[in-house]
């Protein structure tokens, strides 16, 4: 496209700002990229770009995702554009052509890999034209900014540009409406059965467990978790579609996961999603011709984000400290099935200092899309509830039936530390991030 | 006692913890010494009102909302005959649209309700929460 008279002003005022913002120490991955943008308002469409776009988008995983991919292509001495400093919504996308095009708006890397926030790919995709869009997944996720699965859904799907290939996770029958709604090429990822794969499922608020071709119920081999498995249609021909590249095995013990029988990773956040999230940087990854091996032993050296999962010893105790999104069922009852196939006396310590820093809306409904009732007959000694809804979280772990004698209120997690040291058995933390940091502090202190 | 509750398309209408309420609607029922059936029932069943004495729907998709739709107007007989026996709805979300006269979608589709009620919903495109307009 032919840059305009705006476009160069957009540019030249836009790279004073980015400057003067890095001589000042200042964050420099907004401002610029948005003025650049309310100077010349098709400013992503105007400006040169990489030959390769790979844009991640989902609810959970985009920024691990994106990471990943983004490392390991830099290891493999390709010069990459990204956004991973800066915001995934337009301006930050925006703020990163700036900060890496020349003055003239000429491009200057091989690829751009950019972390897409899946409400703004609609202001973002259509200009940049990805060549390739992830979608990690899409799960229940704070419902009051974000209404529901189905509108995040509909966001991305009108973002997508006819050219651009869609990797998508096969074990997910919801997002294999994108296939049957655009004619985009489509690769999937997926897990194998293995040893923690079930076959009845409990989920009462399951984003989808009817056929989207005919509506009949959709019957499973298997289930991961919720409606993640291997599925087909009861009654037509939909089924989990061929998938390009698989979790072939999953050692939950050794943390191991083998990948089309033949490469081995080792994680170091043993929990279902990053299995996924890994595989889909994987996926995307050889697409792109990357050596699979190369890729591998890449993302084997890559020291994933720790503080995501952690684990350590309080006296004779184990210590599993889960960090929850609040307001993501989703990520909740994956920590809740980890907790559960744990068949030991435990502790269980919930809660969050806020919510949500967002809004003032303290929306609670989310808590009953969450399977605590998996607890019931587990071995608890107390189930610990902390922080400003600390009665809201009690009183849903009440309806599913457990002991209320186990449950313990307390305004913060400060005031919650003496029980969580005379409890006993097993401890997990199942946290928002907000509480993670101080939970490790007061555990990790008497060590 | 015993009481029967209709969770109506529970597989649908399930978006914001809906089975929260059934869930609260047992425990407390149960403890009062009051027997509880709970009857799932979706698309594709046949639901027979009559032995129904509660009836829940709670809020879904617009997608799954318009399904259930489809599928609710073939009961609006039995529907009338239960309102009309006394018998109880406990109904959230947007499935209260569909006892109301139509829904109008952001495309202004118009999708004819139950008309229980004498009011109608338009769909509003920049919020996500929906208006539901009260006709007195």
């Amino acid at each position: 496209m032919k840059k305009t008279f705006k476009f160069y002003t957009a540019m030249l005022l836009a790279k004073c700002a980015n400057k003067a913002l890095r001589l000042m120490k200042r964050n420099a991955s907004y401002f610029p990229g948005n003025l650049a943008l309310k100077i010349c308002p098709n400013f992503l469409e105007q400006v040169e770009k990489p030959k390769i776009i790979i844009g991640v988008t989902g609810t959970n995983g985009k920024t691990t995702v994106s990471n990943m991919i983004n490392d390991i292509l830099e290891d493999n001495g390709y010069k990459v554009i990204n956004n991973r400093y800066g915001s995934n919504m337009n301006t930050g996308i925006a703020a990163s052509f700036v900060a890496n095009n020349t003055i003239s708006g000429k491009n200057r890397n091989d690829i751009a890999v950019f972390e897409m926030d899946e409400r703004y790919a609609i202001q973002v995709f259509p200009y940049i034209k990805p060549t390739h869009v992830v979608v990690t997944n899409i799960t229940r996720d704070q419902p009051p900014r974000q209404g529901s699965f189905e509108e995040v859904f509909n966001c991305i799907l009108n973002s997508l540009t006819k050219d651009c290939k869609l990797i998508l996770n096969g074990d997910d029958p919801y997002l294999q409406y994108f296939r049957l709604n655009v004619k985009n090429e489509c690769f999937y990822f997926g897990i194998d059965k293995t040893k923690y794969s079930y076959t009845k499922n409990d989920y009462t608020g399951l984003n989808i467990s009817r056929c989207p071709i005919c509506n009949n119920k959709l019957i499973y081999e298997y289930y991961h978790l919720e409606h993640l498995g291997n599925y087909k249609c009861s009654s037509c021909e939909f089924k989990r579609p061929i998938i390009t590249h698989s979790i072939t095995s999953y050692d939950y013990n050794k943390s191991i996961i083998t990948i089309d029988n033949t490469y081995n990773i080792k994680l170091v956040n043993n929990m279902l999603f990053n299995a996924y999230n890994i595989l889909a940087a994987f996926t995307t990854l050889s697409l792109n011709d990357m050596n699979e091996e190369k890729v591998t032993n890449l993302i084997n050296e890559i020291s994933n984000n720790k503080k995501i999962y952690n684990t350590y010893k309080y006296k004779d105790r184990n210590v599993y400290v889960l960090n929850n999104k609040a307001e993501n069922a989703t990520t909740y009852n994956q920590s809740i099935l980890f907790t559960h196939r744990d068949k030991k006396l435990k502790t269980i310590v919930l809660g969050w200092k806020e919510i949500s820093r967002r809004y003032n809306f303290d929306d609670v409904s989310w808590l009953y899309d969450i399977d605590f009732e998996m607890l019931k007959n587990d071995k608890i000694d107390k189930i610990i509830c902390t922080g400003p809804q600390k009665y809201d979280l009690a009183t849903r772990i009440k309806y599913a039936n457990i002991d209320e004698n186990k449950i313990v209120c307390f305004d913060d997690l400060f005031d919650a530390e003496k029980e969580i040291k005379k409890s006993s058995g097993n401890i997990y933390a199942i946290l928002n991030f907000d509480y993670l940091d101080f939970f490790n502090e007061i555990m990790k202190e008497e060590e | 006692m015993e009481i029967t509750i209709g969770h109506l398309y529970y597989d649908l209408m399930n978006l914001y913890g809906e089975s929260g309420n059934i869930k609260v609607l047992t425990y407390q029922l149960e403890k009062q010494n009051i027997k509880v059936n709970i009857k799932k029932l979706s698309i594709k069943d046949e639901i027979n009102f009559d032995e129904l004495d509660l009836i829940y729907i709670g809020s879904g998709t617009l997608n799954n909302q318009k399904l259930v739709l489809n599928d609710i107007l073939k009961y609006k007989n039995d529907i009338y005959k239960y309102y009309n026996n006394n018998k109880f709805f406990l109904i959230t979300g947007n499935a209260i649209e569909l006892f109301g006269k139509y829904i109008i979608d952001i495309n202004n589709k118009k999708y004819n309700c139950l008309g229980l009620f004498d009011y109608y919903t338009k769909e509003n495109k920049k919020e996500s929460k929906f208006v539901c307009l009260l006709g007195c």
